[in-house]
């Protein structure tokens, strides 16, 4: 699995150094090369900082090679420091995409299919999950908004999320 | 929120125009391109099928161009390849109609059905002996492209060694691009040094016709017309050596150590070197340095020798092994920066994707940047 994350944060201490000991504390950290930050279960790279205002910071960072529990550690990690993130989140998968695409059909806000590819915003529990599939790539991304607190508790986590995916799509996780 | 990057983090899009393949896709699509051959065909518009069926397309370009391939002594003119080492003729308006049926596939492709798609980020790189034409040519085919369907929001245009630098976030380093086609040794330092990139007409077609060479002997002359077969092979035996005749002589004492048995999925054919595991680096050290002797046989059998060809204002070198490449353009670069260069030498391409050999075989068999590495150190650096 790989992504990105994105949120905006007020707090001015708030930097690569910051959110890696945040991580750390719950992810054991195995080594850094470059830019890369590799942990048991995945790796963190691409952190970007961009200054909006004099209050607001956007910070984006990539992950790769992750496991379901790196990410459910990793959205953890971030929603204690600040209030909201956004996941983008793509799998290379052997789902039933047929499967998946007569689900989301019947079962979602809005359904949009092109040669290639179909997309939709279907809600998993109380989350609104936007997705996006690619069956010829084998390739599912679904894209969810986290808010600070609320993991493990009302809102889904990610692993959560893909294994739903994934059971809609006929595959066990 | 802010839109924009939310934007960008769904729709950026990469495409790299190498020599032999183009590969594209969107950041959502994770770490794996689609990838097509760098290659369109133009139908024959006076064909029965044609009159029968109706509108062929213009150019057919991606997986679908078997289906219309008709007589082979059609081939030449009508499948045309645009890119020769990277570089497209400033007039060959066939050749750049194809680069534009391609670019609009790509992405075509992967365009979302989502109402608030307005385009995508498209990053796109071009070899870095890529004259500026190029550029504004592409420029151009974008902007025409966008005019008929809405499917660019913005774009870049890069050299593909300093996306390879950016994507390490390195500002001074050598990067050593091999693709199918050629190998391009580019000096970085905060964008590419132009009077120093030293260019090798020779890349992973060149492994294939070696290791089509070996399968030959080993007696598969019936499958070596199939590229897939001669690519498979390649990817399963090729072992890159620490010293060529060292391993040779090492393997040909102790075969078993280096016994590799290849089955072509969902076939029944099968490869077995048994006592001539020693061809194994043979595969791996053309790569790197052409120039051993042992190589001359198969010249001599007819096995075409990477020559050098003058492309434009640059000459791409067919027999320079990759270590003196990298002296070579260094060298070209200030002396006080040269230290700095070759502090960071960074492999990119598919030619430099070897598997790593096991711990056990270390001192026989090495990897892409120990090989580089040594290759350096042969020659004092």
């Amino acid at each position: 699995m790989s992504g990105q994350i994105i949120f905006e944060t007020k707090n001015p201490n708030i930097n690569v150094d910051y959110l890696l000991n945040s991580i750390k504390s719950l992810v054991k950290f195995r080594a850094q090369k470059f830019d890369n930050y590799f942990f048991y279960g995945g790796i963190i790279s691409h952190f970007q900082f961009f200054k909006i205002d004099n209050e607001k910071t956007y910070v984006s960072l990539r992950f790769t090679k992750a496991k379901l529990k790196f990410l459910d550690n990793l959205i953890k990690a971030i929603t204690s420091e600040v209030e909201k993130c956004k996941l983008n989140c793509t799998l290379k998968t052997k789902i039933d995409f047929e499967s998946l695409k007569s689900y989301v059909k019947e079962n979602s806000k809005w359904f949009g299919e092109l040669k290639n590819s179909f997309s939709s915003k279907i809600k998993i529990k109380s989350d609104e999950i936007s997705l996006v599939a690619y069956p010829e790539m084998k390739v599912l991304s679904f894209d969810c908004e986290f808010k600070k607190g609320n993991l493990f508790s009302r809102q889904k986590t990610p692993s959560q999320i893909v294994n739903e995916l994934l059971k809609i799509g006929g595959l066990k996780s | 929120m802010n839109l924009s990057l939310g934007y960008k983090q769904k729709y950026v899009f990469g495409s790299d125009y190498g020599t032999s393949y183009f590969k594209f896709g969107p950041i959502s699509c994770g770490e794996e391109p689609k990838m097509i051959e760098n290659r369109g065909y133009f139908p024959d518009k006076e064909s029965i099928m044609q009159k029968t069926f109706g509108t062929i397309k213009e150019i057919v370009v991606g997986d679908e161009i078997p289906l219309y391939l008709q007589a082979s002594e059609d081939l030449s003119s009508r499948l045309i390849y645009p890119m020769k080492n990277g570089v497209i003729e400033k007039n060959d308006e066939k050749a750049w109609s194809v680069v534009k049926e391609i670019s609009y596939y790509g992405l075509s492709y992967f365009k979302p059905a989502e109402p608030e798609f307005k385009g995508f980020y498209l990053v796109a790189s071009l070899s870095s002996v890529a004259p500026r034409y190029m550029y504004e040519r592409l420029f151009q085919i974008y902007k025409e492209i966008n005019d008929e369907t809405e499917l660019i929001k913005a774009a870049t245009i890069i050299p593909q060694p300093l996306a390879v630098a950016i994507a390490h976030k390195i500002t001074t380093c050598v990067v050593i691009e091999s693709g199918h086609g050629n190998t391009q040794v580019c000096p970085i330092s905060r964008y590419p040094i132009r009077n120093a990139i030293v260019a090798i007409n020779r890349g992973g077609g060149d492994a294939n016709a070696i290791t089509t060479e070996i399968l030959k002997d080993l007696g598969y002359s019936d499958l070596v017309h199939e590229e897939t077969f001669v690519i498979k092979a390649k990817e399963s035996l090729g072992l890159i050596p620490r010293d060529l005749e060292k391993a040779i002589e090492f393997a040909k004492k102790n075969p078993k150590k280096f016994k590799a048995h290849v089955k072509i999925p969902g076939t029944r054919i099968s490869i077995d070197l048994e006592e001539n595991t020693w061809v194994r680096f043979l595969i791996g050290e053309y790569v790197f340095d052409p120039n051993h002797e042992i190589f001359q046989s198969y010249f001599i059998r007819g096995m075409p020798k990477p020559k050098d060809v003058r492309i434009g204002d640059i000459v791409f070198r067919g027999m320079l092994d990759f270590g003196e490449s990298i002296i070579e353009a260094v060298e070209r670069c200030p002396i006080e920066l040269q230290p700095h260069l070759y502090r960071e030498l960074l492999l990119s391409g598919g030619n430099f994707c070897w598997a790593t050999p096991p711990e056990s075989l270390s001192d026989i068999a090495v990897d892409a940047s120990t090989k580089m590495k040594l290759l350096l150190r042969k020659k004092g650096i």
